[in-house]
């Protein structure tokens, strides 16, 4: 990154979106693919196999929230080229065609009829012409604008909140006005905040939007099914023994990396594409860590 | 000025946060508030690990500890002003 004249050396993707990393990834459709795409990492040095325990016996809104994740996934700018791996042609064909929007090279493989060891062949050759293509990509200058920055939670301590939450919350503070996209991901980690998060919408539909997923969450997830005060879950037994009693006190610690003056433009739930342009944008998401790709 | 044991976020908090290692109970503690920068000093009652937090003032059952300015749960047993405030006499007001 170039402060001086805010710049940073990305790689340009085909569809105009910049990563700041180069990987070929190897992405299972199912569970049932995830050693296969393994096996493909494995043999292909330079790739990266993504395994989950998702994509099988799913239906409904779960299921399009699986596929959404997986297109999401293969879609990410840091990844350059993507092995799409899965049980049988008709959903790995659903996710290949879903990244292919994006422009990028990918293509599909699916285990039935052809077995593992086929599938793992085959796969293995892509991977690797992927690997030799994607490696001669160079990084470009790129304006700062043009770059996401994704936050997550990082096992809370109290030194976080004194320390590493307030300085993330200092960069969107300064890079937000520059035109980025700052993704702030929280769930229930939130709760004891929320009234304080809710204030700092940048619109009325913004603010509705997010206590209306934090509701939902703590009202059909938490309420419903919780047999004690979550101590211990939220928060967790590693953050007692570092001294955070509370999911209040947990809240406002993370809440600190939203920044001092930052306003979020749009609460968006698992998955969901961001759609009102730069700004931050505040992810409610019921899993940790699935809408950051390292 | 000498490196603070205790550090309180805002004036209104009643709690502080021990960052130092090793606290042994007895220690006047130099306590700086980060607000603005003003400073107290404070006896720690216990042996408080770093990362946790020391009352500001005697608290009674139902009290409400304040940190960062805000809310952070309910006293469930009575604390000293120095004592080591943690799960055995904090309690969330959620869930």
């Amino acid at each position: 990154m170039n402060a001086l004249n805010n710049s940073f050396m990305g790689y340009v993707r085909e569809n105009g979106r910049v990563g700041v990393r180069n990987h070929v990834a190897i992405l299972p459709v199912d569970d049932i693919s995830n050693a296969a795409c393994e096996a493909v990492a494995n043999n292909i040095k330079g790739t990266m196999a993504l395994p989950h325990a998702y994509g099988r016996l799913q239906f409904g809104e779960d299921l399009d929230l699986h596929f959404r994740t997986m297109i999401g996934t293969g879609s990410n700018p840091n990844i350059a080229a993507c092995v799409v791996i899965g049980i049988e042609p008709g959903w790995t064909a659903r996710i290949v065609d879903g990244i292919a929007k994006t422009g990028k090279p990918v293509v599909g493989f699916s285990i039935e009829q052809n077995g593992d060891i086929n599938t793992i062949a085959a796969a293995s050759r892509a991977a690797k012409e992927f690997v030799h293509m994607t490696s001669e990509y160079q990084r470009e200058e790129c304006d700062v604008s043009t770059l996401w920055v994704s936050t997550k939670c990082g096992e809370s301590d109290t030194t976080t909140g004194l320390s590493s939450c307030p300085t993330v919350g200092n960069m969107y503070d300064k890079l937000l006005p520059k035109g980025i996209y700052g993704v702030f991901g929280e769930t229930s980690e939130i709760t004891g905040a929320e009234h304080l998060c809710e204030a700092r919408a940048a619109n009325p539909e913004a603010a509705k939007k997010f206590m209306h997923i934090w509701q939902a969450y703590t009202d059909d997830v938490i309420e419903q099914f919780k047999t004690s005060d979550l101590s211990e879950s939220q928060p967790t037994k590693g953050n007692i023994e570092g001294g955070l009693t509370t999911i209040e006190e947990k809240a406002l610690g993370n809440l600190e990396k939203i920044g001092r003056t930052s306003t979020y433009i749009d609460a968006l739930g698992p998955a969901e594409e961001p759609a009102k342009g730069a700004g931050c944008i505040l992810w409610i998401h019921p899993r940790r860590r699935r809408n950051v790709l390292r | 000025m000498a490196d603070p044991h205790l550090l309180v976020h805002h004036k209104v908090d009643n709690v502080g946060v021990v960052v130092v290692e090793d606290l042994t109970a007895g220690t006047e503690m130099l306590c700086v508030v980060t607000e603005d920068n003003s400073d107290f000093r404070l006896t720690v009652n216990h042996d408080v690990p770093i990362g946790h937090k020391v009352g500001l003032q005697d608290f009674a059952a139902g009290d409400t500890v304040i940190k960062y300015g805000q809310d952070i749960g309910k006293i469930v047993s009575p604390a000293g002003k120095g004592d080591h405030v943690h799960v055995q006499n904090l309690k969330t007001k959620r869930w």
